[in-house]
């Protein structure tokens, strides 16, 4: 036993060369699998954290629920399999006035231990309530607060209490009045429950006792969460008001219908999987090559008396001390390369108040340890038993029967083949041609290997090409923020919106702006407005009224030949429309002229405005504000009336029923949208404006695909260095093997120099071929990826000249210098 | 002298090729050697000698016949079994040496004990080297030995086990006459010092004169079995 492990180091140390290659190899797939393993975990902990400190921790959520289903619910506890129950119940309401209109006061709601727990609350300040006289505010209504909110302030409101009406349990009714004073001990994010609320802050106090009559909201967390659907459905069925948070339970590994999670597991895996497969090839081939050149050792060892099973376990001994060294090198240069990505990421930070955290995960670490040791297993198993069946008397007879073997199928034949035929080919060329043609299956997985590199450099520079195309047209490139009020701003009056956009306007680093608000209208059916054709459709006409400000709008009076002050107070009627999209023939609308007035209805009221001009020119740049290129053709199936903004402002909306928000926006082409977004959120201070930052998504993207492409162009890198440290090794064998060969040649009057060119000559041979191959394959996989990206995207096919330059002249120059002979 | 016989071969056969590509290798030979003997197998080249001693070895079967060495048919032992039958019995001397290039001249020397998972003793195998002549070559590797020298080696590493038999396949054919002459000096002491079987192929009639008993072979039948009698031993 002693002796075959000596043998099996002193075998690793005696080939380096070969040795060190096959470490790294073995190193780089152990990283790699790792990695990838490592973020895995590390990226779906995360997610956990996210969701629960976003939505919450809890598989099944009741609202507006009450005692008497409570209770049914927890007698279900057993049966079910639910772990636990966290309640919180509605106190009551205060009236509280702040800077916010639409929030007429705060709601106290109480939650017990576990409810403070899970419920995502997230605190930026302070900790959580301890009696119920203690509350957690959030820092919306501390910033929209008349007076100044800390921790520690006492605020002293006076609560409606609420109970649940006994007919209905959906209905609330008054509960009596309380007048109680709270400590404020902490400041949180703003909850979920408060952005939903549409007329309350929400208070967070401790649930101390439960009273019976109040609403609950209860969440549950169940022991199996696979049955979490199905409970929820039971319960939405009995009780109703049931919610299932689904992303917490696919991240914690349910089956459920969202995908996300199988995805990336799947794109893991299918990584590791081409990893661990490269990485066999490889280390496989490093085995066979060096088993190969010991052929005649292993011969030896049987004819003194070596079992067979002596000689494979001394192979796989060695395999074993590669593992040894390899793969806890390994392990830890791929924690290290998580933590590394994900500090990366981090500063990318994809989405807001998401960090991926790192997880060290003994069990990832352990099925990496397995993966790399089957790798390595498997890679040394087949040629530890070809040593082993090594016989004694192939040795025997190689040693005495290789020259006469040499000259009977060697090259003297050639050689005079190649005089009569007084060939162009020099010798060595014709010998370096035939020796390919019979060392084939040596040189195969060489050539695997380096076909594979190439393939990969070709995919992925495509792909990193194609990312970068797609994330040019993704983002408009005529502006790059864009600002609007999210779709529950219904408290921030109209005006007060498009005054929000105008102080922006007035920021610096702004180059080209443009604001545009739109609302429909009707214009009456009159025989003394309409045309005949107009008034022969037999209904009132639809008419969009679009406002704008800014450069485009600037652009389009230029084009109309108005200025501003023409339009002052006055309107713009594109006096054409069709009747429905697919109709050709245009209507004219009017027969109203400069300087008449229109009557417009928007929302039930009668508006009217004096014409400035009346023109066929649709707006088309203005309603694509500052993007001209973009792909959107506005099709004019109404007609359209523009007003300036100050005219807009006028239009009362405020009551209306109709939510138009989110038709109103501005965009802006920043120099320096960075800082821009920045001085929106420091000076304009509106927690209810959306800053879509496109140039900083860009950048996001684009250096995620860095990122990405950094970490791709990596692993091609190894994996084509140890191909060519793989070509080495089987050029150096083959030499060493062929030896007596050359031993021939020199006796029959080839000189080392001829030698050496035809060792040349074989090695550019055959790594060209390789290189060919490689390229034809990468070259037909990029062109299949772009058909099917195209079917999507525009794109142009993209064919990485540099990159296969590089990698063509990197392949044979280093087959150039590793075919070299020392005698 | 019945009980004295360490090897008895009979009626061997080794037959390569079928049909008209036939070749007899060994035809019905029979023969045994004693205890203690040093014999000399010589011929022509082509006639059977490295056929005979490969499969007296172990490492090739033959078509027919039975070897027995020690009490053992080697022709029914598996290869696993062969080969530990071999480490503790025969040593195998080469023309081409055949070392570890990995492991130093002890190391190649104690290499059969080890297999056996034996631990060697000190003593024997110093004195060993000594006798072979390489006590200041011993942790050298075989690349930085002369032919002699690893052919000395490979003497060794024959002898290490004490086996019962030593097989010789031409252990002069690659070297100098000076070196041969060392070498089968050492065959000899050892053949009287340690009272080793040895079986020896030669061509050279001058080294078989060294023998007491040469076995001539032709066309794979043996010609010729004779006593020696000039030879210093008996
Ligand atoms: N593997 C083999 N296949 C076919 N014929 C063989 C083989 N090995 C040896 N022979 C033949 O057997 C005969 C004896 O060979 P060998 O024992 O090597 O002779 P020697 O050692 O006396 O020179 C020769 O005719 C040789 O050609
Ligand atoms: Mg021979």
């Amino acid at each position: 036993m002693k002796v075959i492990y000596s043998l099996a180091k002193k075998n690793l140390k005696q080939n380096k060369k070969r040795t060190i290659a096959t470490s790294i190899g073995i190193i780089f797939s152990v990283m790699l699998i790792c990695f990838i393993s490592t973020l895995l975990v590390s990226f779906q902990s995360s997610m956990l954290t996210y969701i629960k400190e976003t939505i919450g921790n809890y598989h099944i959520m009741v609202v507006n629920t009450n005692a008497e289903e409570v209770e049914l619910i927890k007698n279900k506890k057993e049966q079910a399999g639910i772990q636990s129950i966290a309640i919180s119940q509605t106190i009551g309401a205060a009236d509280y006035e702040t800077k916010r209109d639409s929030k007429l006061g705060i709601q106290v709601e109480a939650y017990d231990d576990l409810a403070l727990q899970n419920r995502a609350i997230k605190l930026l300040e302070g900790r959580l309530p301890e009696n119920k006289n203690e509350i957690v505010i959030s820092d919306f209504l501390v910033s929209n607060a008349n007076e100044n909110l800390t921790v520690g302030t006492k605020i002293t409101l006076n609560v409606e209490k609420v109970k649940v009406s006994d007919k209905y349990k959906d209905l609330l009714e008054p509960d009596g009045e309380e007048k109680a004073t709270y400590t404020i001990v902490g400041i949180s994010k703003q909850t979920n429950e408060e952005a939903e609320n549409q007329r309350a802050y929400i208070a967070i106090t401790k649930l101390e006792k439960i009273e019976e009559q109040r609403p609950y909201i209860i969440t549950i967390l169940m022991n199996n969460i696979n049955n979490a659907d199905a409970f929820g459905n039971v319960l939405q069925e009995t009780i109703g008001n049931v919610s299932v948070n689904d992303s917490l339970l696919m991240w914690q590994g349910a089956q459920t219908e969202l995908m996300d999670k199988k995805q990336i597991e799947l794109l893991g895996l299918a990584i590791i999987i081409v990893v661990t497969c490269i990485s066999i090839l490889l280390i496989r081939n490093s085995f066979r090559m060096s088993i190969l050149e010991r052929k005649k050792d292993f011969g030896t060892l049987a004819s003194i008396g070596a079992t067979s099973k002596q000689i494979k376990k001394s192979v796989i001994l060695e395999g074993i001390i590669y593992a040894c060294i390899s793969i806890p090198i390994g392990i830890i240069l791929g924690i290290g390369i998580v933590l590394i990505g994900i500090s990366g990421i981090n500063a990318i930070s994809v989405e807001k108040g998401f960090t991926l955290q790192f997880v060290f995960s003994p069990i990832t670490i352990l099925v990496s340890v397995i993966i790399s040791i089957i790798t390595i297993y498997i890679s040394c198993i087949k040629p530890a038993k070809d040593a082993s069946k090594v016989a004694p008397m192939e040795v025997i007879r190689q040693n005495q029967e290789i020259y006469i073997k040499q000259l009977k199928h060697g090259k003297i034949k050639d050689n005079k083949k190649y005089k009569e035929k007084n060939d162009k080919r020099k010798i060595e060329e014709s010998l370096a041609v035939k020796n390919l043609k019979r060392n084939r299956k040596k040189y195969l997985s060489a050539t695997i290997s380096i076909v594979i590199s190439i393939v990969l450099l070709i995919i992925t520079t495509s792909t990193v090409n194609y990312i970068f195309q797609i994330t040019d047209e993704m983002y408009p490139n005529k502006y790059n923020i864009d600002t609007s009020f999210y779709s529950d701003a219904f408290d921030i009056p109209y005006k007060e919106k498009i005054e929000t956009f105008e102080q922006i306007s007035q920021l610096d680093n702004i180059e080209k702006y443009s604001i545009y608000t739109f609302f429909t209208g009707k214009i009456k059916r009159d025989r003394n407005v309409l045309t005949n054709e107009a008034y022969n459709l037999n209904c009132d006409i639809n008419i969009s009224i679009y406002s704008a400000e800014g450069t485009a709008f600037n652009k389009y009076l230029e084009e109309l030949g108005l200025n501003y002050f023409d339009v002052l107070n006055k309107a713009i009627l594109v006096n054409n429309f069709k009747t429905s999209y697919t109709s050709v023939e245009e209507i004219q609308l009017t027969n109203l002229k400069e300087g008449e007035k229109i009557q417009v209805n928007i929302r039930d009221k009668d508006y009217t405005f004096e014409i400035a001009k009346v023109t066929d020119k649709y707006p088309e740049k203005l309603l694509q504000t500052l993007d001209e290129n973009s792909s959107m053709k506005m099709t004019g199936i109404n007609a359209v009336l523009i007003i300036p903004m100050e005219v807009a402002k006028t239009i009362d909306v405020e009551n209306s029923k109709i939510v138009i928000d989110g038709m109103t926006n501005m965009r802006i082409n920043s120099s320096n949208p960075n800082k821009l977004e920045e001085d929106i959120e420091k000076y304009i201070n509106e927690p209810k404006l959306n800053i879509i930052n496109y140039s900083k998504m860009k950048e996001d993207r684009e250096n995620m695909t860095n990122l990405i492409s950094i970490f791709a162009y990596g692993l091609i890198i190894i994996i084509g260095v140890i191909g060519l440290t793989n070509i080495i090794n089987t050029i150096t064998t083959n030499i060493n093997e062929r030896k007596g060969e050359f031993k021939i040649l020199s006796s029959i009057g080839m000189t080392s120099k001829q030698l050496k060119k035809m060792l040349r000559y074989e090695s550019i041979l055959y790594s060209i071929k390789a290189v060919l191959i490689g390229v034809i394959i990468g070259l037909l996989i990029a062109f299949i990826m772009y058909l099917i990206f195209s079917n999507s995207y525009e794109l142009t096919f993209y064919i990485p000249i540099i990159q296969i330059i590089i990698a063509c002249i990197s392949v044979i120059s280093v087959t150039y210098m590793g075919a070299r002979v020392k005698k | 002298m019945e009980n004295n016989v360490i090897l008895k071969c009979e009626n061997l056969v080794k037959k390569y090729g079928e049909k008209e590509a036939e070749v007899y290798a060994l035809d019905n030979v029979s023969f045994s050697v004693s205890k203690g003997e040093f014999v000399a197998i010589i011929g022509a080249s082509g006639s059977g000698k490295s056929t005979l001693l490969h499969i007296i070895g172990g490492v090739d079967k033959p078509t027919s016949g039975s070897i027995i060495i020690n009490g053992t048919d080697i022709t029914k032992l598996d290869n696993d079994k062969m080969a530990i039958f071999r480490r503790k019995n025969i040593g195998i001397i080469y023309q081409f040496y055949n070392l570890l290039p990995i492991l130093n001249v002890k190391e190649n020397i104690t290499l059969p004990c080890e297999l056996d998972g034996i631990k060697p003793n000190n003593e024997e195998v110093k004195e060993l080297i000594k006798t072979l002549g390489l006590e200041e070559r011993k942790t050298h590797l075989p690349n930085q030995l002369s032919g002699g020298q690893q052919q000395r080696v490979a003497i060794g590493r024959a002898l290490v086990n004490n086996p019962a038999i030593i097989l010789a396949d031409e252990p002069t054919g690659n070297l100098d006459s000076k070196s041969s002459e060392e070498i089968i000096k050492l065959l000899k002491l050892s053949n009287e010092k340690y009272k080793q079987t040895i079986l020896l192929v030669t061509h050279d009639e001058k080294i078989a004169n060294e023998a007491e008993r040469v076995i001539e072979i032709k066309d794979g039948k043996i010609v010729k079995d004779e006593k020696i009698s000039n030879s210093k031993g008996k």
